[in-house]
């Protein structure tokens, strides 16, 4: 197969255009009902045919993707110039160009020039190295600023766990790619790796610091990185492991009774469609309460639920803030309870934002 | 059966209004379980409104046994009535009802004012169609609509705003001013093509149409509460006006 | 064509909006478009009108949005739209008005680029329950976990209204209590 495939490469690639193109048109809304007439006995067939050859190159990576960058109707300035505009921010030229050139870019041009014969190659180019890593602090930072003022009584660890969610590369990669960095990145693959978008959102947040300041940095990574939290459960990001022996600690610091769960309500015992309601209870007071297919199962949906309501990340905690109410969340630099130390008496001393 | 039947726990035949059943001590002892509230939520972290072991009945207990269908205990056996015919006097517990509700809207209130009421949802009226939201939803409103892309928006006909511990409802619309629920145009663009087709056999009479209607969509940004229950403003019904 | 095929060839989904646009800040979500026609042909009249008259003022009005012209001799114009989330659209614009243009660009300007689909609900929300949802044993009587069945009280059949037998006692209770009242006054 392989060697059929290259040898027909170049007659693939024009066929696979052309499914392409009609792929497109399909999708297409303004398209007329003729495209859907039946055109011969053959077309079913040949169309499968050339989706099964392209979804092979695909897998090896033999597809052509066409290059934004190679086509007539391109300048780089104008793009670069919306680009600030788009996100309603200042930047200076020289520096978002910096920050979307990556290293291997210019890598491959200094090789490219030694094969045509330069012997001393002269690039007036920086790669976004630097920038990166000066942006990468600023998300980290003040992600943990933030999120630390928004949920006061949520555990360090957890705080931590959402942080390094945040600006691991699959969540910047997707801010990077949402932005529009897919066409402006100069790199040498194409199109451009996750680990080259995330690198290349960071050095955006680098660039916009050293061209309008600290403040706007944070708006910035507010309404783009943070609010990728929004609408998503924050337990799930982080989960508490050993749910029960870290309720007991609690508790037992709190000077409360052991948690005590008991059963509220059971239906279909003994059967394939069993459900419990347990209820986790200290001295008698009703803590939390989870559902589950087996009375192991509803005891620990319990026990997260009522550290859930202890840490304020119920599915009824105010939502984080954005837009104006984030502007007056002052941050909060000193570290949140641990969940070695978290007890109800120094939970009560934290000063809700 | 009525409510003061299932609150009185007993039934008793009557000829009298109904709120002769309610018994006082009965009432008081409801009454004082919202105001035991806040002691109950000591520590206040703790959520102990279902507190189903305790031996003092609290409010949502109560209201528990309001709630309960024919099946539950107390409840819904109107039809067996055996005892003898007793008159008895008619209390007047309008004061009661009155602390009560007081006392309701002052827990509420509290909430309000420390902000503690965490995440909102409201039944928004938006062009003849009624969406229950929180923050950040998307609602996708179908047909003309001026507003542009980017554009901000406070939808002011809100039916009811409801929290964990509590809801209010309008009659229909809450006043003006409470509630603050805003949301941001997200994208404007066209349905997917609609097509009605009449076809009349042997008639020789085909007709189609194509209809693509304008979807909006907003994100709701904000839910808030803002100002106290119960309390009527001096003057009302000028926000957003300029004079 | 029926919806059901409709919806095979453009599918179906739910309210989306890319990278949780509106939740900070809104961003328009079209990057580019490019106008392509021709400087001579019929067909392109409206679009080089178009380009004549409100090209400027568009691109004005939107400085996020790169506009491109892409003049190309003896073919019919068209809009392309590339969209942040690497989606585009393609409009064709053949013999259409400066008019009608003009509500092709803007259609194109405000849409969040996923492809046109046949929207299965109208509102998308992540928390669909702030009071808890639903569940059988909502307001459920704790006492009823306790009863030991068969339970006499709860086999008994439900009387919702009552009997006939029961009015007509009620009534005499009624009366013999009212001719007592009479005979002690």
């Amino acid at each position: 197969m392989a060697t059929k495939l290259k040898l027909g490469h170049s007659l693939c690639t024009s066929l696979l255009t052309r499914v392409a193109r009609k792929q497109l048109t399909v999708r297409n809304i303004n398209t007329t009902a003729s495209v859907f007439a039946i055109e011969a006995r053959w077309t079913a067939p040949y169309l499968r045919d050339l989706a099964k050859r392209k979804k092979i190159m695909e897998e090896k990576g033999l597809f052509p993707q066409d290059k934004r960058s190679e086509y007539i109707e391109w300048n780089y300035d104008a793009e670069l110039y919306a680009f600030g505009k788009r996100l309603q921010e200042e930047f200076e030229d020289e520096v978002l160009r910096a920050a979307l050139t990556d290293a291997s870019y210019i890598r491959q041009e200094i090789q490219r020039q030694q094969d045509l014969g330069v012997s001393s190659p002269a690039l007036m180019m920086s790669s976004n190295e630097e920038l990166s890593d000066g942006g990468a602090k600023v998300i980290t930072d003040y992600s943990s600023k933030f999120l630390r003022a928004a949920l006061p009584l949520f555990p360090e660890e957890g705080i931590s766990a959402v942080t390094e969610y945040l600006s691991s590369e699959v969540v910047l990669a997707e801010v990077g790619f949402g932005i529009g960095l897919r066409d402006l990145i100069l790199c040498q693959e194409h199109p451009p790796a996750p680990s080259t978008a995330a690198r290349a959102l960071q050095a955006v947040v680098g660039a916009l610091h050293a061209s309008s300041g600290l403040a706007r940095t944070q708006a910035f990574v507010r309404d783009f990185v943070l609010a990728h939290l929004s609408g998503k459960d924050i337990n799930s990001i982080w989960k508490v492991e050993d749910p029960m022996k870290v309720l007991s600690g609690i508790l037992a610091r709190s000077g409360c009774g052991e948690p005590e769960p008991r059963i509220i309500f059971q239906s279909g015992k003994n059967t394939i469609q069993a459900v419990y309601q347990v209820g986790i209870y200290t001295d008698k007071n009703f803590i939390g309460s989870g559902y589950g297919e087996t009375v192991g199962e509803a005891v620990e949906q319990a026990t997260h639920d009522a550290l859930r309501r202890l840490f304020h990340t119920t599915d009824s905690t105010t939502p984080l803030p954005f837009g104006p109410a984030a502007a007056d969340l002052t941050l909060k630099e000193s570290s949140n309870l641990t969940l070695q130390d978290w007890s109800l008496e120094k939970a009560k001393n934290v000063v809700s934002c | 059966m009525s409510v003061a039947g299932v609150l009185s726990g007993c039934l008793r035949p009557t000829f009298s209004v109904w709120r002769a059943n309610i018994g006082r001590e009965r009432l008081a002892s409801c009454v004082a379980s919202m105001t035991r509230l806040p002691e109950v939520t000591q520590p206040p972290l703790l959520l102990l409104k279902h507190a189903t072991l305790s031996q003092q009945p609290n409010l949502l207990t109560q209201i528990r046994g309001l709630r309960s269908g024919p099946m539950g205990w107390g409840g819904g056996r109107a039809g067996v009535r055996t005892a003898a015919v007793t008159q008895e006097v008619v209390e007047d517990s309008e004061e009661a009802e009155k602390q009560l509700s007081k006392e309701v809207i002052h827990c509420v209130n509290q909430q309000v004012q420390t902000g503690e009421y965490g995440r909102l949802f409201a039944v928004v009226f938006l062009q003849g169609k009624q969406h229950l939201v929180t923050t950040g939803d998307l609602v996708v409103n179908q047909g003309f609509f001026p507003p542009n892309i980017g554009d901000e928006l406070r939808l002011e006909k809100v039916l009811m705003v409801g929290s964990r511990d509590f809801s209010l409802y309008g009659r229909p619309l809450l006043r003006p001013g409470l509630v603050h629920v805003e949301a941001r145009v997200v994208e404007k663009t066209l349905s997917h093509c609609r097509i009605y087709f009449r076809y009349q056999r042997r008639k020789n009479s085909r007709k189609s149409k194509f209809n693509r209607e304008t979807h909006t969509v907003l994100r709701i940004t904000r839910v808030e509460v803002m100002r106290p229950v119960g309390e009527v403003p001096e003057v009302e019904g000028i926000e957003g006006k300029i004079f | 064509m029926t919806t059901k095929t409709w919806r095979l060839f453009w599918g179906s989904g739910p309210a989306r909006v890319p990278l949780q646009n509106g939740v900070g800040r809104y961003v328009q979500q079209l990057q580019r478009i490019t106008f392509k026609f021709c400087k001579t042909h019929g067909g392109s009249l409206g679009m080089r009108e178009y380009i004549e008259k409100d090209l400027v003022e568009f691109a004005r009005h939107n400085p996020g949005v790169v506009v491109y012209l892409k003049p190309r001799r003896h073919r019919s114009p068209c809009l392309k739209a590339e969209y942040l989330n690497g989606e585009d659209d393609y409009i064709s614009t053949q013999k259409h008005t400066c008019e009608d243009i003009k509500k092709w660009v803007e259609y194109l300007r405000c849409r969040s680029g996923y492809p046109v689909e046949h929207l299965i609900n109208y509102h998308h929300t992540d928390h669909p329950s702030i009071q808890g949802p639903w569940t059988p044993w909502l307001h459920r009587d704790h006492k009823l976990n306790v009863v030991q069945y068969p339970n006499e009280e709860l086999s008994t059949a439900h009387k919702v209204k009552k009997t006939a037998t029961e009015e007509l006692m009620e009534l005499y209770e009624k009366q013999k209590m009212l001719t007592e009242m009479e005979k002690t006054s």
